[in-house]
């Protein structure tokens, strides 16, 4: 009888210790310990996936979130790829069914200065956030500049306020 | 049973505390103290900052956190509802804080910080010391204060063939002084800047040994670097991209140490483009030219006039109005009515139109529709061309050798002459006020109003009109480097292929013939009014494409020069949205690549506006990167730019072979 309540204590302990993990760590958990980001390789049209492992939030509001920072952010220096201009950040990403709308900090209006460079950037951010893999469903890319729908970037080229998904490049 | 109930609750109740325990701490920072610090020869206040745990747990919206931030390059993202706090580096690493959870990671290396991130309402209290040493500044206790000190971070050295490339890279702005320099030793001084790297190194390649030594007080620190190469070892400091980063490259003689090398070209203007327009070609069309100088108005002369055919029509909107512009195969009279309900017409006498009549309503300030019609009778053909406007509205009729233009202004009329007459052959346009039509009964004949929207129809195959965009202009110049402006560039090899397609016999329009960024009024007008968003980029964008929608041009040909941030990319592309311009990119590629020499970047499918939002096969072609030494190089080179011309021309007849035959269309010559 003794060994019996012992063994019901553990249980009750282990099922305590991980309904706690779950309320507080683990209740968003989807997907696996990584997501891939794309770059684009110098070429302009070449995406490189390299793999960020995750923290401990996978929800999908925040793995998008992180997914959109890291491909704005581009690999560390060192590696050759065309990056967002130097301070383009991410002020916010929504789901929205298929669509991801994300904003984006105005820094990257200073990247109008040629198609190709134009391209580039948003091909690394549509690949990104289209990964199925990342973000299950999620097929397009809508962009905001500070909040705002724009046409294109100022003096720019490529067509911002319709979105964009991996059929665009 | 109950004492096993009683268990049971206990430790329910220890797991629940476990999740407490867990949980964020947020209770242990709940009395804010001002906390001081000293940061890049600055005092930096954090206003919402207290010790906790030996760190200083900040907000993310302290005015503090975001100057240290700012002085850094550093950016910070955060959004409510998610849980990753993200920071990126001026060096790209990023830096990932997670609500609820004490470990970090800074450029994928994960560590653990004494707290974990929690909220604190809508605020996200973080670590700060953990970021600062994140970002490589690391907090020194002196005296009273903490002295955040810059450091220097990171020192690679990397072996590129028989170069060896050293970079250093700091906190913040690398400013040195040079000490010491001969081809084989340089010694600096980074002012302001601390650092935790090990004093001495030795490395590969071609340096022998780097030094480092710390200098200076906390507050104002210094470090002093001395890279010793071996024997014989020349170097050279590089620009770099970063002014947070610093790059010597070092290597024996004869090897080029430049990263960049500066493009060798003649950077002179390039030399005006002669072109003389054939004897009938229209001049270029610009959709913010200024309207056409009244003509004086005279007696109207007898004229023999004999059977004339409507060849071409077309309307330009402009910011000042409407442009009609109708060529005819012979000269013609003509006679024209004010009617008072706003309606304007012209007839041309003895006139057929070839194809349809048209209608269109272009949403302008002074006009409401234009419609152009066949009438009258087999005997006595005649064309009329009928305007119903906003308001009372100024019309010029400005009749050409054989052609008549009428423009119709957003300036009021005040002397509001109600019939006139005049001829194609000379200049004569005669106006009087005699027949005032005030409550006049409209002709039969004539076209009603009708609620048709301004359309562009489908694209005319047969049409001989070829629009060419020279990529920006005027305020916006486009890409700018190595001595080389695009608007510039674009715009000269534009008045080239300009002569060469007319030479062909095709009738060449023009987005912009000087440095001017076109825009229509009425674009800007209806995208501001229509709500939707960027509206004064969309509308000099769309004011492009009307010039070749508004006459169903043939072809749309966009010029561009491209840029890259790595001077190595190259290449010649032709970008398409429409499956229409395939076929059209793939002749200018055939064409133009062995012509000019550059590498071909392909035919690429993209969404660019101008050739997404244009109704016939369009292409933009970004004719090389003016970041490349070579393609630089072609670009500042005149025979160069005609030779992009005549690739383009080649690639204009191979796609559309022979001049098309007049067809049943209204605008073909």
């Amino acid at each position: 009888m003794r060994s019996l309540r012992l063994i019901a204590l553990v249980i009750v302990f282990a099922a305590a210790v991980a309904a706690a993990w779950w309320f507080t760590l683990g209740r968003d958990r989807a997907g696996g310990d990584s997501i891939v980001v794309y770059y684009t390789k110098i070429d302009g049209t070449t995406e490189a996936p390299w793999r960020v492992s995750l923290g401990p939030a996978r929800d999908r509001s925040s793995v998008a979130f992180y997914a959109a920072a890291q491909a704005l952010a581009g690999p560390a220096s060192g590696i050759d790829a065309v990056r967002f201009p130097a301070g383009t950040h991410v002020l916010g990403v929504t789901l929205d069914g298929s669509t991801a709308d994300v904003d984006i900090s105005g820094e990257v209006k200073s990247s109008a200065e040629g198609g190709f460079t134009e391209t580039a950037e948003f091909k690394s951010l549509v690949w990104t956030l289209t990964d199925p893999q990342t973000l299950p469903g999620i097929k397009s890319v809508r962009v905001r500049i500070d909040g705002t729908r724009v046409a294109t970037l100022p003096g720019g080229h490529f067509e911002l306020d319709e979105p964009l998904s991996r059929a665009t490049f | 049973m109950n004492r096993l109930a009683a268990q049971l609750s206990s430790f329910v109740l220890a797991g629940a505390l476990c999740v407490g325990a867990i949980a964020p701490a947020a209770t242990d920072a709940q009395t804010p103290v001002s906390t001081n610090f000293w940061f890049a020869g600055t005092k930096l206040v954090f206003e919402h900052a207290t010790p906790l745990d030996g760190e200083i747990a900040v907000s993310i919206r302290d005015t503090g956190l975001q100057k240290l931030l700012s002085g850094v390059g550093a950016t910070l993202s955060y959004q409510p509802a998610q849980r990753y706090v993200v920071i990126t580096a001026a060096d790209r690493r990023i830096i990932t804080f997670v609500i609820g959870d004490a470990r970090y990671s800074a450029g994928g290396v994960s560590s653990k910080a004494t707290f974990a991130p929690f909220l604190d309402g809508n605020d996200v209290i973080i670590p700060l010391l953990a970021l600062a040493r994140s970002l490589y500044i690391e907090p020194v206790q002196s005296d009273r204060e903490t002295v955040l000190e810059p450091q220097l971070g990171a020192l690679d050295v990397h072996v590129d063939g028989r170069r060896t490339i050293v970079t250093l890279r700091g906190a913040t702005t690398l400013r040195y002084t040079k000490i010491a320099e001969t081809p084989e030793r340089l010694q600096l001084t980074f002012n302001g800047i601390a650092t935790t790297l090990v004093p001495a190194r030795r490395v590969g390649g071609g340096i022998d040994q780097i030094d480092i030594v710390n200098g200076g007080v906390a507050r104002n620190p210094s470090t002093t670097v001395t890279i010793q190469a071996v024997a014989g070892e020349q170097h050279l400091i590089a620009v770099s991209s970063s002014p947070y980063e610093f790059t010597v490259v070092f290597g024996p003689p004869g090897v080029a140490l430049d990263l960049h090398p500066a493009v060798p070209v003649n950077l002179g203007t390039p030399p005006p483009v002669a072109y003389v327009p054939p004897p009938n070609s229209p001049a270029p069309t610009m959709t913010n030219a200024p309207a056409p100088p009244p003509q004086p108005s005279a007696a109207a002369s007898p004229v023999q006039s004999g059977p004339a055919t409507v060849t071409d029509v077309s309307l330009v909107p402009g910011d000042d109005g409407l442009t009609v512009r109708l060529s005819l195969s012979a000269a013609a009279t003509f006679e024209w009515h004010r009617l008072a309900d706003d309606r304007w017409y012209v007839d041309i006498h003895n006139a057929t139109l070839t194809g349809a009549g048209r209608d269109e309503r272009p949403n302008l300030t002074a006009v409401d529709s234009v419609r152009i019609r066949q009438i009258g009778t087999p005997d006595a053909p005649a064309v009329r061309v009928a305007f119903t406007l906003r308001g009372d509205r100024r019309v010029e009729l400005l009749p050409g050798e054989n052609t008549l233009t009428i423009a119709v202004s957003n300036t009021p009329e005040v002397d509001l002459a109600r019939t006139g007459s005049g001829q194609t052959a000379g200049t004569t346009v005669a106006s009087t006020n005699d027949q005032v039509a005030t409550g006049a009964t409209p002709d039969p004949s004539m076209p009603q109003p009708d609620s048709t929207p301004w359309k562009f129809g489908a694209p005319a195959a047969g049409s001989r009109i070829i629009v060419i965009d020279p990529g920006h202009g005027g305020a916006d110049a486009g890409t700018s480097h190595n001595g080389l402006v695009e608007k510039t560039l674009t715009l000269n090899i534009s008045m080239r292929l300009r002569a060469l397609l007319t030479q062909q016999g095709w009738n060449v329009r023009m987005t912009r013939d000087s440095d001017v960024d076109p825009v229509s009024q009425a674009n800007l007008t209806a995208f501001a009014a229509d709500g939707k968003p960027n509206a004064n980029d969309r509308a000099y964008l769309q004011t492009r494409c009307d010039v070749a929608n508004a006459v169903n041009a043939r072809l749309f040909i966009s010029i561009h020069v491209n840029y890259a941030p790595s001077a190595a990319v190259n290449g010649t592309t032709f970008y398409y949205t429409k499956p229409q311009d395939v076929a059209l990119a793939q002749a200018l590629e055939h064409s133009l690549i062995p012509l000019l020499g550059t590498k071909d970047d392909g035919v690429i499918k993209n969404d660019f506006y101008v050739t997404k939002h244009t109704t016939m096969p369009a292409v933009l072609i970004e004719t090389g990167f003016i970041s490349n030494a070579h393609d630089a190089a072609l670009l500042a080179d005149p025979n160069a730019l005609q030779n992009i011309a005549l690739g383009i021309a080649a690639g204009v007849r191979a796609y559309a072979g022979a001049l098309p035959a007049l067809s049943s269309k209204v605008d073909p010559e």
